[in-house]
């Protein structure tokens, strides 16, 4: 039974492989080169650095870099268990199959061995192998490095499965489609808090402690085993036995008990994710009374508007935004001996430099927000094209509700914090409809970049995208927003505070070239104050909405062209004249 | 002759060397109920779509009561309404939040809004279902709440590629009643169909499309002389002008055995 399951998987993968479409084979080619030069250089970073690297050292880098390689597994992983457990398109027909759960859940299991570890495996096994050739290690030590690897990935492995078998038990069916992103999410903030470890139990900086040969953690930590059974093994000493008996032992533990959740957490999480909420549908008359019927540009926004509120997938694009301004920016600001009371009663300081972040985050959430409403289209593209709607409505459509989420989202965020920094009303109204204005032209850019490049993988709602139009419209968002950062200045910064923000202008890195900026503005202002403001706002106004509605013209003429959304499907196999390509 | 609703000159779409739909003409009048079959991949979702402005013709035209839809897309759309086979909607609205998208769109009023969907909606027995997200309808009720929606505006030609395809009987007969209830008041309606006893039953005029060619026009008693066919079925007449020689061998072996019994 498991061979002919195996055999199975490996014709599927066998004809995948072969039915790729042409421009595939030349990534996967990318990607080897890619992963070639990455092996290469760390194995010349062995090589060259092999002599410094006691046997502390490597204990505590191996620790480090296994910890490392169990994130990424669970990172990477976690998802694609999701994917092999509950939606692959398979499991309809194997279930229905005289076919025991646990062959089927093996065989996933082995399907997600090849991919994320498989690679990890190779990354770590080669510069391994090569630091015991140039360290002249003991024969003990290649089996051990081997065994120690899979036995690591195996826990890694395992605790992806184990949180997806235990989650699809707690997480209500009706939420089935944001479980993935969720799973995503909840991978990123696990590996965050397992990084966060060696520096809790240590003092010093990390990499001070690791070429200090200090251990990185205490001895009953189970890498600290994997470390040292390798680090044994090097030596030709035979204490490697009992650390490397306790990974097995713990590796089994882990595949034991993923094995013992596979009745109730695979087949009846999947017969509970596919059955739906299984709650009894509410039987009621629609909601004539309240039917509210708009204009053509408002009902397109409202259309849009529902699918974004109701998606919880939609708003995991405000994460790295968020990761950004809570983790990056607090963290600039509050490193050594800082403290966040410190910046209150100082609003003539704390409110540019938040202006700027402000429209920093701007630039890179509300092109990318508007270019994203093309492809949210997806299979329904249909429905636009058979409507008596324009480019133009369409467009302005999708442009004032892509705006004014972000906008209503980081307005809330800049009161909260002005509110705290104790900033002055101007402050607040200033800046709020300041950047108001300018994000216009940010949401006009990234709807034209969304129009020719729009992109729709069902396995990856995240991935509206092609690469070329967004790492253009990552450029352009950039280039926007340096050149708003003139106007902005000139209007709203009291011209008196020119020395202050000189003085952050000095400040290297991202802050200090914006302060940078503003500083030359203000020193303008300092000449004639009324006209640099009138002329700024007039600048800001002028150029956000003249690029908005440019871009927006162009956007509008692309879609009355058609425009195609390209449907990411892993074959090549298609019918003779079948589209494959949502048209809009 | 009356007024023609739909006008179909030299259509043609290729696909490089391919042709999948080789210059077809034809006029379908104000009112009528069109059948359009063909076996698969003979080339009517591909005319279907031509004609509702979602592929451009590589040659001829199509117009929707004299208006060329690729020359003025926004004027003859006014006029359609279109069911794909497979409705893809919006799958976070609801029922009735899609009949409220796409009467905004046509700007018709509230009034005649609430009173026309809650017709719909109750002729196709969604009424209760209206509020629920479409991604939880069943693949009939997704098609339904289509058809809902391409009627709601009140079309002047309503083009259906495989409607039945999914509806459950009631639905089903729902449908026909409407659609023929509809063509009497004078919309026009193109409609594909694989279900031959439909299109027997229901449509006007019947075309038969194959390898992207029309092999057969005119309404069932003209189907039925043109080639001698006057005894035989819809099915026959189909099977014969689509079937290759050794389907039609096939075919004939096995109605003989059956006479045979």
């Amino acid at each position: 039974m498991m061979k002919a399951l195996l055999k199975n998987q490996w014709k599927i993968f066998w004809n995948t492989a072969r039915t790729q479409p042409k421009v595939n084979y030349i990534s996967y080619l990318v990607l080897f080169i890619v992963f070639l030069i990455l092996l290469n250089w760390v194995i010349r970073g062995i090589w060259f650095m092999g002599d410094a690297i006691t046997e502390a050292v490597l204990a505590g880098l191996l620790s480090y870099s296994f910890l490392m390689m169990i994130g990424f597994i669970i990172l990477l992983g976690l998802p694609q268990v999701f994917k092999h457990l509950y939606s692959a398109t398979d499991l309809n027909l194997l279930f229905t199959m005289p076919i025991p759960t646990n062959y089927i859940f093996w065989i996933k299991y082995i399907q997600s061995f090849v991919g994320v570890p498989l690679i990890m495996f190779v990354l770590y096994i080669v510069p391994l192998f090569v630091y015991g050739l140039f360290a002249g290690a003991h024969i003990l030590y290649y089996p051990v490095v081997l065994f120690t690897l899979l036995f690591v990935i195996l826990i890694g492995l395992s605790i992806a499965y184990l949180l997806n078998l235990i989650l699809v038990q707690i997480i209500p069916a009706s939420r089935a489609n944001e479980f993935m992103s969720v799973m995503g999410a909840l991978a990123g903030l696990l590996v965050y808090v397992i990084f966060l470890f060696p520096g809790r139990t240590n003092e010093a900086p990390l990499p001070e402690v690791i070429l200090s040969g200090l251990p990185l953690f205490p001895d009953w930590f189970p890498l600290t085993w994997a470390s040292n059974a390798i680090t044994a093994a090097s030596t030709g000493s035979l204490s490697f036995i009992m650390p490397f008996l306790l990974m097995f032992v713990l590796a089994s533990v882990f595949v034991l008990v993923t094995s013992m959740l596979v009745d109730r957490g695979f087949r009846t999480g999947w017969v509970k994710l596919n059955e739906g909420s299984g709650k009894k549908r509410k039987k009621r008359t629609a909601k004539k009374s309240r039917s509210k019927l708009n204009h053509p540009i408002i009902a397109v926004g409202k259309k849009e508007w529902f699918s974004l509120k109701r998606d919880m997938r939609e708003w995991l694009s405000f994460i790295p935004i968020f990761i950004f301004m809570f983790v990056f920016v607090f963290s600039a600001f509050f490193s050594g001996d800082g403290n966040v009371n410190d910046l209150r009663g100082f609003p003539e300081i704390t409110w540019p430099i938040a202006q700027v972040i402000l429209l920093f985050v701007y630039a890179i959430t509300n092109a990318q927000f508007a270019s994203f409403s093309v492809a949210r289209e997806a299979k329904s593209t249909w429905i636009l094209e058979i409507l008596p709607l324009t480019g133009k409505e369409i467009v302005f459509g999708k442009l004032w509700i892509s705006w004014l989420v972000p906008f209503v989202l980081f307005t809330v965020i800049e009161l909260a914090a002005g509110v705290y920094l104790g900033w002055t009303p101007v402050q607040f109204i200033g800046g709020i409809v300041m950047k108001a204005i300018l994000s216009v032209g940010m949401s006009g850019i990234g709807m034209w970049f969304g129009a020719i490049g729009a992109k729709y993988n069902p396995e990856n709602p995240q991935n509206r995208l092609r690469f070329a139009p967004a790492l253009l419209m990552m450029i352009a968002s950039f280039v926007y927003f340096f050149a708003v950062l003139i106007p902005f200045a000139i209007s709203l910064i009291p011209a008196d505070a020119a020395e202050l923000v000189g003085e952050v202008g000095n400040m290297d890195g991202f802050i200090g070239t914006a302060a940078g900026f503003i500083y030359t503005a203000l020193v303008w202002k300092q000449a004639s104050a009324t006209m640099v403001i009138i002329a700024g706002t007039l600048f800001a106004l002028i150029g956000s909405f003249g690029i908005a509605y440019l871009f927006a013209v162009f956007s509008a003429r692309r879609i009355e062209r058609g425009i195609n959304i390209e449907i990411v499907q892993t074959s090549a196999a298609k019918p003779l004249f079948g589209k494959r390509s949502g048209g809009l | 002759m009356g007024e023609t609703a739909i006008k179909l000159s030299g259509l043609t779409k290729s696909y490089r060397k391919t042709a999948a739909v080789k210059r077809v003409s034809l006029e379908v009048e104000k009112g009528e109920l069109f059948g359009f079959l063909g076996p698969n991949g003979a080339g009517k979702t591909t005319t279907i779509k031509m004609m509702t402005g979602l592929l451009k013709p590589t040659e001829g035209s199509a117009e929707i009561d004299g208006i060329d839809i690729w020359k003025n897309p926004l004027e003859a759309k006014k006029k359609i309404a279109y069911v794909p086979d497979q409705p893809n909607l919006y799958p976070k609205l609801t029922g009735w939040d899609y009949l409220e998208f796409i009467a905004s769109v046509f700007r018709i009023p509230r009034k005649q809004f609430r009173t026309k969907a809650a017709e719909l909606l109750e002729t196709f027995s969604l009424t209760q279902d209206a509020d629920d997200l479409i991604e939880s309808y069943s693949h009939g009720m997704k098609q339904k709440i289509a058809i809902c929606g391409a009627l709601v505006s009140g079309p002047d030609v309503f083009f259906l590629d495989e409607p039945t395809v999914g509806l459950d009987p009631k639905s089903a007969r729902s449908l026909k009643n409407l659609l023929r209830e509809e063509c009497d008041k004078g919309m026009t309606v193109f409609m594909s169909t694989h279900i031959l006893e439909i299109a027997e039953q229901m449509c006007d005029r019947i075309g038969i499309i194959f390898s992207g060619d029309i092999i057969a026009l005119g309404t069932m008693e003209e189907l039925k002389t043109q080639g001698g066919n006057a005894d035989k079925s819809l099915e026959d007449i189909f099977l014969e002008l689509t079937g290759g020689e050794e389907q039609q061998d096939i075919i004939a072996g096995m109605s003989e055995n059956g006479d045979s019994k």
